[in-house]
């Protein structure tokens, strides 16, 4: 009867009733009725929100009342399922255990304090406290919970009388909240600098005001909290609050021993606040304990600290002679330091006060191997011996560059030393001029097959299986999803006996990963599409999805959607209208065919790594095509993923066919006479293949106005917009291309898809779509195989997506695939690409910034970076786009500058052109690149052009920089004509390797 | 989740003060010296920060995994082992991602007394507190026992801590171990160089790419090739540690195991060695590293543990070659690589540790129960469930391949085994493939083809 009751006002949801139920009932028949309000509170959990009306969503208005039946009738344990956030109101679960006064109230709290949101339940705890139901815990998340409660932004009652209405909590709770560090949503910094105004260090000085607080224990807790350790963050609050206490100078002077003490604290910004102090205070400590506690500071990450440092050691070395020795030996222990100017510092102090000193000596000479350029020989000139290490070094490397010259005996033919730029760097050598110019391939005129590595077709089901269990689990094997595609396009008419139970555990992966959401055949990723590819091969069931109209009032007003074993799933439209789009119909229409159980050679099956197919393959597989017509998707591919090289043998080897796209294959490798036929696709594929980077005339009158890549080759250019968005500037880019695109581009020409755009696109969805290229590191590698001989549009389109995240404002983590394809050692770095990989070596993404570090790197080595593209790349981005940070510059070239003498030379030359050529336009932090160029000038002995020396001598610059100007230029003099010759063969001998490859 | 219950009755508080560093072992249960280590601090500084860097990993988390968000787990203590001539201090991050070693050697101490064994040690914030405040020119003595006398009558406290250590984090820091044992040092350079590497690295947290170590010129930078000779490392913030101690020391050592690509990092001092092992990426934890479940799984090197069971007498350095020439005189046929497998079980059961500088094992017993890791791995119990059930058969086997099918899940898996090289068609398999170790399929399929071998 009584649960009758119960669940009548559980089904009502009548909160208040439910109240008036429970109260004064013992406990037996509470428990009693534990099963009823557990039934509804399960059921209720599962429909926690409800629709309310069309679009509109709400928490379901019974659960109230449920939660509280729960809470009221169960043990600990049962609550303890419950979860904590679905607790009752805290009045309620207060008054609640105020009636039952179970024995389990304390490992009720415990429990409360071990969860995240403990915050929320202080003032219950306080309330338990007060009743003497619980004592008082003494645990950090009991604190964390004062915290959070008082400087809850929302509350109505000020702070301060929060604190005062409890006193014990002014004579002890106030103070464990100096010894609780707190974590990255509570700590006092973080409530402060969030509390719109309502402050604990205003709170606490207004208490002292009022005599509730001493001062004097303020003081001293706020430094004790600073000797904890605390988090660099969270520790400001605990010295911004002891400097807003404005402690006197009889005060500071009590404490001087804990501002000692703390210049070894781990947050720097304890450090650099407790020099400031230190400082204030040197005189009242002896020369004795200063300047040992002093030398940490010297190896501080903070360069203007570090100075700061050696300043406060001279200081002590001039008043107090007696020291001398100690602070040289101290100072020498700052030519640890990375920068230059602290060794210079460092080095101005031994000179002053231990020139003569043995052991101060014998530290240069341990820290010399790590000085700077610029410092070495300063150093030299002090010890003698201190960078013959380095020097000797130096020598030995440029040396060893002479005698791989002198011992090659590769002979390359005078086209290789052409399209390698040697002649040029021959001649170079002769005249004793330091420029090295980039490679001359574009990429169609060398042989690009010996660069990459061969793919081995699959050979039986057996392997299939293993290769497409893995495919299904990492779609980013882009190789491996081909050469699944391939066989299970080969293998679907002859599957074995056992096929059935050979297939059965990857059916079943492949079953489970679409019925969790995968989506094949829609451009989400490889991985997908072989799902659906399995289906086909394994089922003889072909999914097939359709693009149907959302419902939702906003957004796209498409959506995509399939049907599988009954279940029907949606997703995004928008990359069907990608590159990989095509690359997912192409899939679907081989699974149309094997479905049927037929069997074909595909077309478009690369031969080699990153999609390229060797030419005389391609001829041999279309010979197989006697009567079939191929599927005009795979011819479209094959075409574009011909190689440049051997296309004369295979137009020899290829049959005559009349149909059209024995043609269009024949003209993609090079044959004048064929007649253009009507199909679009099919010839602008085969015209790209033919001459990417020119405009098919022929095909402009057939084919006009389809878009940039179709007929017309397309000229893209990037363009920088500085835009504002309240305090933030940013700079957009963009690209134009000509000719313009049309308004939609023709989903069935795949380069012409390489410029889909955001504009184009979606950009409201482009975070969970990705940019050009699709969402996936798979997507993006399968694009980069679409065209692979000419990648400036891909450079573009990249570079867009790039850019704009190029401060990383949002986690785009796929667009450090986009960087891959210019790893190719065949992958020419034309301006477009060029543009984009100086970009991202600016880019604020260790993983971009790393790549393109690493690209940088090897394109210097091969030949494909020098400071002809280099200085026109970095000309275009560093001045006028503000995209480029200088700092992020000056370490990433640092990396690349390190990997040998030529690619220092590169740099440092491509630096000095492109500051000469934006010299009344230099960024603020342009000292960056000085800094930078003054250390590869001086560490390798490389001249600085006449150009650069007059635009250093004009005296544009000032303060920093025209010191660094000063200095470059004297670096300048000790220029070595024998480091030019060393950086040029080294050169010369590199390109000849790479070159030798081609023969 | 599994926990093992793990009590630790300290009857002091670890302090430094003025009279030194006092750390306090958990009390002994038997067969451990009172009195562990006492002497005076060579490089108090130094030692200082090693300690703290140790303390730094111990309670770290570098991966909260989603389902676990709102509960952090309270690791166990380090761990303090003494032997004949150096102090070894062990401690394993919460993630079970990162284990991390102080070696104090003997010219790290002067007037040292050591003692012998392996216990808990508390470290608190207070001491660590004061830790970082230790200058190289303060004087500071250490001592490590079970309470010093001093101590007990200022605070008459005992220290009790009851946790509840996941068996995940108990079998990490046994697996770490035999890690350990299959790396190849792969660079070394100076102190200052390391010094400036690791203070170049990038502050944003970069667990969610793979980034690798490769060398360039005298120093070391990021790449993100998976080239020749370049260290991967997931989570480049757990390198941090190393940072401020590297300004010291004279080299860095990489060590890096191919097979799973877990990385040792090993600061060397003049008179002391820092260490951490850090696991492939900041989700993977050493305890899902499963490539000594094949050695697990095969009974037949019991016999051989044992013998070298007997004779571990809390050596520094355990001698392979030495060991092998013993256990040779009692049990026939022994290889050196049946001995080097014994010792990898021997550390997954607690027993021995590695040392990645001397390329040798030491002695050590943990203060863990460990009885319940072999039987809760989950693989290993997952594969003796399936051979109990009688999933497993034979399709065909020949000397040089065996084909087994395993049912399980619903579907036939068929697991190929040829020489060094096991297949299976799950997707676990598919996965990792070997890296981590044998997926419960191809371990069942191996005890039923020993079973097999037995029978013959």
């Amino acid at each position: 009867m009584i649960a009758e009751t119960l669940q009548k006002i559980l089904d009502k949801g009548d909160l208040n009733a439910c109240r008036k139920f429970f109260r004064g009932m013992p406990e037996s028949r509470r428990r009693e009725l534990h099963p009823t309000a557990a039934a509804q509170f399960k059921k209720l959990k599962r429909n926690e929100i409800v629709q309310v009306a069309p679009n509109t969503y709400q928490r379901n208005d019974l659960l109230p009342a449920a939660q509280l039946a729960y809470f009221a009738t169960g043990t600990l344990s049962e609550i303890k399922q419950m979860g904590t956030w679905r607790h009752p109101d805290g009045n309620d679960v207060f008054e609640i255990l105020i009636e039952r006064k179970p024995n389990w109230v304390e490992s009720f709290v415990a429990m409360l304090l071990e969860s995240r949101f403990a915050f929320r339940e202080w003032t219950l705890i306080r309330r338990l406290i007060a009743e003497k139901l619980v004592k008082k815990p003494d645990v950090p998340t009991y604190y964390l919970g004062m915290i959070s409660c008082l400087g809850n932004r929302f509350s109505e009652t000020p702070m301060i009388d929060q604190l005062l209405a409890e006193p014990d909590l002014l004579t002890d709770d106030i103070w464990r909240l100096f010894e609780i560090e707190g974590g990255g949503d509570i700590s006092l910094a973080n409530l402060d600098r969030f509390g719109y105004g309502r402050s604990f260090a205003k709170t606490f000085i207004e208490l002292m005001n009022q005599g509730m607080l001493p001062r004097k224990r303020l003081l001293t807790s706020s430094l004790e909290a600073l000797e904890r350790g605390f988090n660099h963050y969270r520790a400001k609050w605990f010295f911004t609050f002891f400097d807003m206490l404005e402690p006197t100078d009889k005060e500071l002077k009590a404490e001087r021993t804990r501002f000692l003490g703390l210049l070894l604290a781990p947050a720097p910004n304890v450090v650099t606040w407790a020099f400031e102090k230190v400082r204030s205070l040197a005189r009242s400590y002896s020369p004795e304990e200063l300047a040992p506690a002093i030398e940490p500071l010297l190896q501080s990450k903070s360069k203007g600290l570090a100075l700061e440092a050696t300043q406060l050691l001279n200081e002590i070395a001039t008043q107090s002679p007696k020291q001398a020795h100690d602070v040289s030996r101290i100072a020498a222990t700052a030519l640890r330091h990375e920068k230059a100017d602290v060794q210079n510092a460092a080095l101005n102090l031994i000179e002053q006060f231990g020139k003569d000193d043995a052991e101060t000596g014998l530290l240069v000479h341990r820290f010399s191997s790590g000085l700077a350029a610029s410092v070495r020989k300063r150093a030299t000139e002090l010890f003698g011996t201190g960078n013959a290490e380095s020097l000797s070094a130096a020598k030995g490397q440029r040396l060893a560059a002479g005698k791989v010259v002198k011992g090659n005996a590769i002979v390359l033919s005078k086209e290789l030393k052409r399209l390698f730029s040697i002649d040029d760097l021959e001649s170079n050598l002769a005249s004793g001029l330091l420029e090295i110019p980039s490679v001359k391939f574009d990429g169609t005129d060398i042989p690009r097959l010996r660069f990459v590595k061969p793919l081995t077709p699959i050979k039986d089901i057996e392997e299939l299986i293993d290769v497409a269990a893995r495919v299904i689990e990492d779609g980013s094997l882009i190789d491996d999803v081909e050469r699944c595609i391939d066989a299970m396009a080969r293998l679907s008419a002859a599957k074995p006996d056992n096929f059935n139970s050979l297939i059965a555990p990857i059916m079943k992966r492949t079953t489970k990963l679409i019925l969790k959401g995968a989506m094949p055949f829609c451009g989400a990723d490889p991985a997908n599409d072989i799902l659906g590819l399995l289906v086909a091969f394994c089922d003889g069931e072909v999914i097939r999805p359709k693009i149907v109209k959302r419902k939702q009032p906003h957004g796209s007003d498409t959506e995509v959607k399939l049907t599988f074993r009954d279940e029907e799933q949606t997703g995004w439209d928008i990359n069907l209208s990608k590159p990989v789009g095509f690359l997912s119909r192409r899939c679907q229409a081989i699974a149309e065919l094997i479905a049927t159980g037929k069997s074909r050679q595909l077309l478009s099956i690369p031969t080699h790594e990153h999609g390229w197919i060797d030419p005389r393959e391609l001829a041999h597989r279309a010979n197989s095509y006697s009567t079939e017509t191929p599927d005009e998707q795979d011819l479209i591919l094959a075409m574009l993923r011909l190689a440049p090289e051997h296309r004369a043998d295979a137009l020899k080897t290829l049959k005559a066919g009349k149909q059209e796209w024995h043609s269009a294959v024949r003209y993609a490798l090079g044959d004048t006479k064929v007649t253009i036929g009507k199909s679009a696709p099919l010839w602008i594929a085969a015209a790209r293949a033919r001459a990417p980077w020119l405009t098919d005339d022929r095909l402009k009158k057939s084919f006009p106005n389809l878009g940039p890549d179709a007929a017309e080759a397309a000229q893209s250019s990037l363009v920088f917009t500085q835009k504002r968005y309240e305090q933030f500037a940013f700079t957009r880019t963009s690209s134009t291309v000509s000719p313009p695109c049309p308004k939609k581009l023709a989903e069935d020409i795949p380069t012409v898809l390489l410029h889909s755009s955001r504009e184009l696109n979606n950009f409201d969805y482009h975070f969970e779509a990705g940019d050009f290229a699709g969402r996936t590191n798979g997507a993006i590698r399968w694009t980069s195989t679409l065209w692979p001989i000419a990648r400036d549009s891909f450079c573009a389109s990249a570079a867009v997506a790039c850019f704009d995240n190029i401060d990383w404002s949002e986690a785009m983590w796929q667009n450090r695939t986009m960087l891959e394809p210019l790893l190719d050692s065949g992958s020419p770095l034309r301006p477009l690409a060029t543009q984009f990989l100086a970009g991202m070596l600016s880019a604020k993404e260790p993983g971009e910034a790393g790549l393109a570090t690493d690209i940088a790197i090897q394109a210097i080595s091969d030949g494909r970076l020098g400071t002809d593209n280099l200085t026109a790349a970095c000309t275009n981005l560093l001045p006028p786009t503000g995209l480029i940070k200088p700092g992020r510059w000056q370490k990433t070239m640092t990396d690349v500058a390190n990997a040998s003498v030529v690619h220092a030379a590169v740099i440092q030359q491509s630096l000095q052109n492109t500051l000469t050529a934006t010299k009344d336009n230099w960024p603020k932090d342009v000292g960056k690149l000085l800094e930078l160029l003054l250390e590869l000038t001086a560490g390798h002995s490389l001249p600085l052009t006449s150009e650069f020396q007059s635009t250093l001598q004009s005296g544009n610059a000032s303060g920093k920089q025209k010191k660094l100007a000063t200095q470059l230029l004297s670096a300048a003099k000790e220029a070595d004509s024998s480091a030019v010759k060393s950086v040029l063969s080294t050169a010369i001998a590199d390109r000849t390797t790479v070159a030798a490859k081609l023969i | 989740m599994l926990a093992v219950p793990h009590h630790v009755r300290y009857t002091a508080e670890s302090r430094f003060d003025a009279s030194g560093l006092k750390l306090a072992v958990a009390v002994a249960d038997s067969g451990l010296s009172t009195q562990f280590f006492s002497g005076q601090l060579a490089r108090p500084r130094r030692t200082a920060l090693m300690l703290r860097g140790l303390m730094s990993i111990v309670q770290a988390r570098f991966h909260i995994p989603a389902a676990m968000l709102a509960r952090i787990l309270a690791a166990a203590d380090p761990v303090v082992t003494a032997s004949s001539d150096r102090l070894r201090f062990e401690g394993f991050s919460g993630c079970c991602g990162v284990y991390v070693r102080v070696d104090l050697l003997p010219n790290a101490v002067r007037d040292a007394k050591f003692g012998r064994g392996t216990t808990n040690v508390d470290f608190n914030a207070p001491m660590l507190a004061a830790l970082a405040k230790v200058r190289e020119t303060d004087k500071v003595s250490l001592n490590v026992d079970a309470g010093a006398v001093e101590l007990k009558t200022e605070s008459g406290a005992v220290v009790e801590k009851k946790v509840d250590l996941p068996v995940r984090w108990l079998r990490g820091l046994t697996e770490v171990q035999a890690c350990q044992s299959r790396m190849n040092p792969v660079h070394e350079i100076s102190g200052q160089e390391a010094w400036r590497f690791l203070r170049s690295m990038p502050r944003m947290k970069t667990n969610r790419r793979e980034t690798f170590v490769v060398p360039s010129g005298r120093t070391l930078r990021l790449s993100q090739i998976n080239a020749k000779e370049s260290v991967r490392v997931g989570g480049l913030e757990r390198l941090r540690v190393l940072e401020d101690l590297s300004s010291d020391a004279d080299t860095l050592r990489i060590y890096t195991d191919a097979q799973t690509g877990a990385s040792g990092w090993v600061l060397e001092f003049d008179d002391s060695r820092f260490s951490i092992v850090i696991s492939p990426e900041v989700w993977r934890g050493f305890s899902g590293e499963g490539q000594v479940l094949q050695s697990l799984a095969a009974e037949r090197s019991e016999d051989i543990r044992r013998h070298i069971q007997k004779e571990l007498k809390w050596q520094s350095v355990i001698d392979e070659e030495d060991l092998h020439r013993r256990v040779t005189k009692k049990v026939s046929d022994v290889t050196a690589d049946q001995i080097r497998a014994a010792l990898a079980i021997l550390a997954t059961q607690g027993l021995v540790g590695f040392d990645l500088h001397e390329g040798a094992w030491f002695h050590r017993e943990l203060p863990f129960d460990l009885s319940s890791i072999e039987k809760h791995h989950p693989r290993l119990k997952d594969a003796r469930k399936l051979l109990e059930e009688n999933c497993v058969r034979t399709v065909s086997t020949s000397p040089s391949r065996s084909e087994v099918s395993v049912t399980s899940g619903g579907v036939d898996h068929r697991v190929r085994i040829a020489g060094e090289d096991a297949r299976c068609t799950c997707p676990w398999h598919a996965k990792h493939q070997l890296s981590r170790g044998p997926c419960k399929h191809i371990l069942a399929a191996q005890l039923l083809l020993e079973e097999q071998a037995d029978d013959r």
